[in-house]
């Protein structure tokens, strides 16, 4: 054997070694993120009071997506001033034992990277495992059903204002996370948009068929049923004069413009009594 | 340099561009079309209508992101494995010349090759860019200069792994190793982000195993940053590999030849 070659090879294997000991030194006590760490409970808190969604990333510094993801898209000044502008953030390290119950439990990541966008009152909007670049980024945040629908108020606030404002409140109510995002699809004509943004106060309800009845009555005052569906759009007046069930598991499916006319037809008939 | 190194360099790059070899360089340059600023340029004049930009940095990252792995394997095809079955390796260890030696010239005049080529592909696409939307590309000096490193520094990655194969396959047969390789690299990365997310070892395993940090550095250079754990990890990767290198082209049989 050539002693100069395997010398060679020790010496590239040492550096090697030394390189790698320097990346997981810096990977391990790398705490600055450029999105803030302010907690759930505080991110949350915050959200309730601006009225804006979250935004969460879930990620940690061994994890080379998301470091990617940290130095190409949170770094970059367009996605930061989106993210500041529009969203109360929280970075939520995996890399913390602590978080490990919020992770797995609460907030059910099951991947790194993973993004959620919750509503202001803390339904879940979306959510993205794995990276993007930049622009995949903001396509992915910026959608427009997205930005008209985050708007939407949480269901005690919904109905004051219907309340206030003499309205009946559309409540998109699915019993199960997952039924909300076929459900989007709803909205996103321009003439679903304008019928809530004039003649309803939308929100939604993520709640078992027992709760949301129970919720009805609270805000209502209508002891009506609410026939067993998992995804239901319900018109309710406040003072419980009306309560009208359209359930998007039968007929209707998710087609918008049966379930557009429907509502046309709702409404004029309530506006003529 | 030795005299004797100097010449086998030069006998080393005669031996690569061979006829076959231009060919194959000319037709890397239809494969880094998608990644020329026209094409960009178009794509983003169509769906948004916007002033094209010629991003000379951004051009250069694509183009060497597109053609790296493509360009080291062609050219480290049979660097060892080849060079041991055609004779050529005996034939040089015959004269004062050293088997470390061998190899570190083989490996430079393969890495200097791919990345010549590859930066000739990219003067061409974005000559070509620029004539035709008559506008001259915006340089920043030392943003490029970082992205050329980075991309250097996963060429000569590349051509690490393919030598590292070629000391155990015959022939050219580590040029479908390599190509394997990546192939194993991506479904380990998809594994270990879906399920094993939460074991840190086993990413950095995927990283050192499969690496693309360089390629991360040259990236995050790209925004602006200096990704220092990239450029440590990608480093770190590299030194192993080509660690592998020295050790395993030492234990070779030089006298298994063909005939």
């Amino acid at each position: 054997m050539n002693q100069r070659t395997i010398t060679a090879a020790k010496i590239l294997a040492a550096l090697g070694i030394v390189a790698a000991v320097a990346g997981f030194i810096l990977d391990s006590g790398h705490s600055v993120h450029p999105l803030s760490r302010i907690g759930m409970f505080e991110a949350r808190a915050q959200a309730v009071k601006s009225a804006k969604p979250i935004f969460i990333d879930v990620s940690a510094s061994w994890c080379p997506p998301c470091r990617k993801m940290e130095s190409t898209v949170f770094t970059n000044d367009t996605v930061k001033n989106y993210l500041d502008e529009h969203f109360i953030i929280n970075q939520v390290d995996a890399n913390d034992q602590t978080q490990n119950a919020l992770l797995e439990d609460s907030l059910g990541v099951d991947e790194l990277p993973t993004m959620i966008v919750l509503r202001p009152d803390g339904i879940e909007w979306k959510r993205h495992s794995g990276s993007f670049d930049a622009k995949g980024f903001i396509a992915w945040m910026n959608d427009p059903t997205d930005a008209f629908m985050l708007r939407w108020p949480p269901a005690n606030a919904a109905f004051e204002a219907a309340s206030q404002r003499q309205k009946p409140c559309l409540i998109l109510w699915v019993q199960k996370q997952k039924d909300l995002t076929p459900a989007y699809a709803l909205f996103r004509s321009p003439q679903m948009q304008a019928l809530c943004n004039y003649d309803v106060v939308p929100t939604i309800l993520v709640d078992n068929q027992q709760h949301f009845s129970a919720t009805l009555v609270q805000l209502t005052g209508n002891n009506n049923a609410i026939a067993p569906a998992s995804r239901s759009i319900v018109l309710a007046l406040p003072g419980g004069k009306l309560i009208r069930q359209i359930s998007l598991d039968g007929e209707f499916g998710y087609n918008p413009n049966k379930l557009l006319d429907t509502l046309h037809t709702l409404l004029t008939q309530k506006a003529g009594s | 340099m030795n005299p004797a190194l100097k010449k086998l360099f030069a006998v080393e790059m005669r031996r690569l561009w061979t006829i076959p070899m231009i060919v194959l360089s000319i037709v890397m340059l239809p494969l880094g079309l998608p990644f020329s600023p026209i094409i960009a340029t178009l794509i983003n004049r169509a769906n948004h209508g916007a002033v094209p930009v010629l991003n000379l940095s951004e051009s250069v990252n694509a183009i060497f992101g597109a053609l790296s792995l493509y360009g080291a394997m062609f050219f480290s095809a049979g660097i060892v494995g080849g060079e041991v079955k055609n004779g050529w390796m005996r034939s040089v260890l015959s004269r004062p010349i050293t088997r470390q030696w061998f190899l570190a010239v083989k490996m430079a005049a393969v890495v200097l090759s791919v990345f010549c080529t590859i930066i000739l592909v990219a003067i061409i696409l974005l000559g070509v860019s620029a004539a035709m939307m008559h506008a001259m590309p915006a340089v920043h000096p030392l943003q490029l200069a970082q992205i050329l490193l980075g991309s250097l520094g996963q060429i000569v990655t590349y051509v690490a792994i393919a030598t590292v194969f070629s000391c155990f396959f015959p022939g050219n047969f580590n040029l479908i190793a390599l190509f394997l390789w990546e192939i194993l690299g991506g479904a380990a990365t998809i594994l270990v982000q879906k399920f094993l997310w939460n074991n840190k070892w086993m990413f950095i395993l995927d990283d050192l195993l499969f690496p693309h940090r360089l390629t991360g550095f040259a990236d995050s250079v790209l925004q602006n940053n200096f990704a220092s754990s990239d450029l440590l990890w990608g480093t770190a990767s590299l030194a192993l590999f080509l660690a592998g290198c020295f050790w395993f082209v030492n234990v070779i049989q030089v006298d298994k030849t063909a005939d």
